[in-house]
């Protein structure tokens, strides 16, 4: 019990929860204005953070993202545009609402809802954590190479449309995490000369590039926000609610439980979560037939799921360093800045870390429900500030956050190409988010395949020597095979349909 | 800028290819049979083999579809020119912020910007004033970041 008590010290400080008010109200904020994504609000909040001891650097990140998910969901409500890709599955349902006069049970729904999601992928988090740790502590590099790929290998298949695009951009990822000295042998490769890169390419600004630059580059490009305020007073958001939490007990289960499995898969994040548990909610109901025209039901299952999902994906990324969703691909980042490597022996060195992380869980979510309603109150105002000030700004803090991390311009010349990068990307359909999973696990996934085939002399079967290292290899060679086949399958079929149209 | 999806997969294996021949100089480990080179050779051909199906896509599900494309934005010049113009900025801030600091730079570059947006005047002055003095206050004196102070060094 003394690590938990250690973790209450550690969390219960003043500064650490003035820093979790000032990322809630900052989450809030990124949440609420759509184009701004969770994921952008961590990358900003990193070279804050990065100053910061590892306990509230951690409860800030934690904060912002509780609340940027639940807030993405009162212009999703209210103006039918998502605050955040994770609202995008129940914006029209909840439109509908408000059309229908019920704007304030949706908004009700939803900070009640998110919060209860938050608190179940909580405790998922705390319970499964420390038993996979256990089980993590007997792994070998044979088991640690499967687990990347399979991590991989989620990312591309289940959490993307087009798994060819998101392909090609997982595999940029991991070429450019080879850049720099090579773990094996301490060669510095493709770094044409530049000492900056001998090191590797500087992850955060990287990623403040591909998150937060491309998406500001894509605004500037359409800056007018069209978004107009319907007039509405908005009366008491819990009216009602006990009626529904007793008729839908099952939709808030069944959403929690599929947006925690969804969150703990590596690469599949929120935004999915809710697009499953929305599809599920649909197809199981009584009444699907009234899907779509502004009925609660689908949004109980999507909101409860998109929450859960984001205390699950800490599960691989605390316990194998795999990261859960492109969050938690942040995060992992920032253990490694903190020297808290994540790994099973964190849960050993370090346990009252992990503790300190999911109290900050915790009061993140119970937090969310006075400042939700807070938010909902001010719903007017904060949608009100208009982007063409906002895009700007933003510019300025990613280039200062960057400049941070390395304290030379030679932070902003990666932040600047890897938005470039990422905004044709994404202007492509190709998504960038598996692009991150590649470059945050491609040290990872080299040094294990190398150590690996160093032990096994090149003898291929040595990977399905043990146990444990078959069940995770043959899983990931079925996903593969499953996929190519699918692939063929899609090919042909587009070809035919080709065929017949032409 | 849309470009049709085999010339995407014409430029991976132009990337894999490259991949392979800056590789080749990279030196041997002794006594070991796997060097530096085996990983990104790897990677690189992975991504020649997402291009040669990227080419095979392009080309068997939109036949018809031109080499490059220019979505709607794109055709505004306006809109094009704001994409220029941030990225102009950002290129321009990277050369000039340690002679001229960061706070000269970092106003200019978002007065600039937001006058572009049609920011009413009056707002875009105090918005970029307001938000560097901030960022250089918080940033700077808070958190110690060392922004370059450049020629305001004399106020220092």
């Amino acid at each position: 019990m003394g690590a938990v008590g250690q973790a209450f010290g550690l969390i219960l400080d003043v500064n650490v929860l003035l820093t979790i008010l000032g990322s809630a109200i900052f989450g809030i904020l990124v949440g609420a204005i759509p184009g701004l994504t969770a994921t952008m609000a961590t990358a900003l909040l990193v070279p804050v953070t990065f100053f910061m001891p590892p306990v509230p650097a951690l409860a800030a990140i934690v904060t912002a993202t509780a609340m940027a998910i639940f807030a993405g969901d009162i212009p999703s409500t209210l103006l039918r545009m998502p605050g955040t890709p994770a609202s995008a599955a129940y914006t029209d349902e909840a439109f509908a609402m408000t059309r229908k006069g019920q704007a304030e049970l949706a908004l009700g729904v939803n900070v009640i809802y998110s919060a209860v999601g938050g608190l179940f992928g909580t405790v998922v988090l705390m319970v499964a954590a420390p038993v996979l740790a256990d089980l993590a502590l007997g792994f070998s590099s044979f088991e640690y190479f499967w687990l990347a790929c399979l991590g991989l290998t989620c990312g591309v298949f289940i959490a993307s449309l087009t798994p060819l695009a998101a392909m090609v951009s997982l595999l940029l990822g991991l070429l450019v995490a080879t850049v720099g000295f090579d773990a094996i042998s301490g060669y510095p490769r493709f770094t044409f000369g530049v000492t900056d890169l001998m090191s590797g390419v500087s992850f955060i600004p990287a990623m403040i590039g591909l998150f937060a630059v491309s998406e500001v580059l894509r605004g500037m490009a359409d800056p007018d926000n069209a978004a107009t305020m319907p007039q509405q007073r908005i009366g008491n958001i819990f009216k009602g609610l006990g009626a529904i939490t007793r008729r839908y007990w099952p939709n808030i289960l069944r959403g929690n439980a599929i947006g925690t499995v969804v969150g703990a898969l590596p690469g599949a994040g929120a935004d999915i979560a809710a697009w499953v548990a929305y599809a599920v909610s649909k197809k199981f109901s009584k009444e699907p037939e009234k899907f779509g025209t502004g009925h609660v039901e689908g949004i109980i299952d999507a909101t409860s799921a998109n929450n859960s999902s984001l205390g699950a994906a800490w599960i691989p990324a605390l316990v194998f360093g795999i990261p859960g969703d492109s969050i938690t691909a942040i995060v992992i980042g920032v253990l490694y800045m903190k020297g808290m490597n994540p790994g099973p022996t964190v849960f050993i060195q370090n346990p009252q870390l992990i503790y300190a992380v999911f109290m900050a869980f915790i009061v993140a979510n119970i937090l969310m429900v006075p400042l939700g309603l807070a938010a909902i109150r001010g719903a007017t105002y904060i949608l009100r500030v208009p982007r063409r000030v906002l895009l700007p700004i933003i510019l300025l803090f990613c280039m200062v956050g960057s400049f941070a991390i390395t304290s030379s311009v030679y932070g902003i010349i990666i932040m600047l190409a890897a938005g470039v990068v990422g905004w044709i990307m994404e202007e492509n359909g190709i998504p960038v988010a598996p692009a991150i999973l590649g470059l945050v696990l491609g040290e990872l996934l080299e040094q294990t395949f190398m150590t690996s085939m160093i032990k096994a002399e090149g003898n291929l079967l040595a990977f399905f020597d043990r146990p444990l290292s078959v069940v995770l290899g043959v899983l990931t060679i079925l996903v593969w095979l499953f996929a190519g086949l699918n692939a063929i399958r899609t090919l042909i079929r587009s070809r035919k349909e080709a065929a017949a149209a032409g | 800028m849309r470009v049709n999806e085999a010339v995407i997969g014409v430029l991976l294996i132009v990337l894999a290819v490259a991949v392979f021949l800056a590789t080749a100089s990279f030196p041997r480990i002794p006594g070991q049979p796997y060097g530096p080179d085996l990983f990104p050779r790897l990677v690189g051909a992975l991504l020649g083999l997402a291009g040669v199906m990227m080419i095979i896509r392009g080309v068997a599900m939109t036949p018809r579809r031109p080499l490059v494309e220019f979505p709607e934005w794109a055709r505004s010049h306006r809109a094009a020119g704001a994409i220029v113009l941030a990225l102009a900025s950002v290129i321009a801030y990277i050369l000039v912020s340690d002679t001229v600091g960061f706070v000269i730079s970092a106003a200019v570059m978002l007065l600039v910007l937001m006058l572009y947006l049609r920011v009413r005047p009056h707002v875009a002055v105090i918005a970029s004033v307001a938000t560097t003095l901030m960022v250089e206050y918080g940033f700077g004196s808070l958190m110690r970041i060392p922004l370059p102070r450049g020629l305001l060094v004399v106020f220092a």
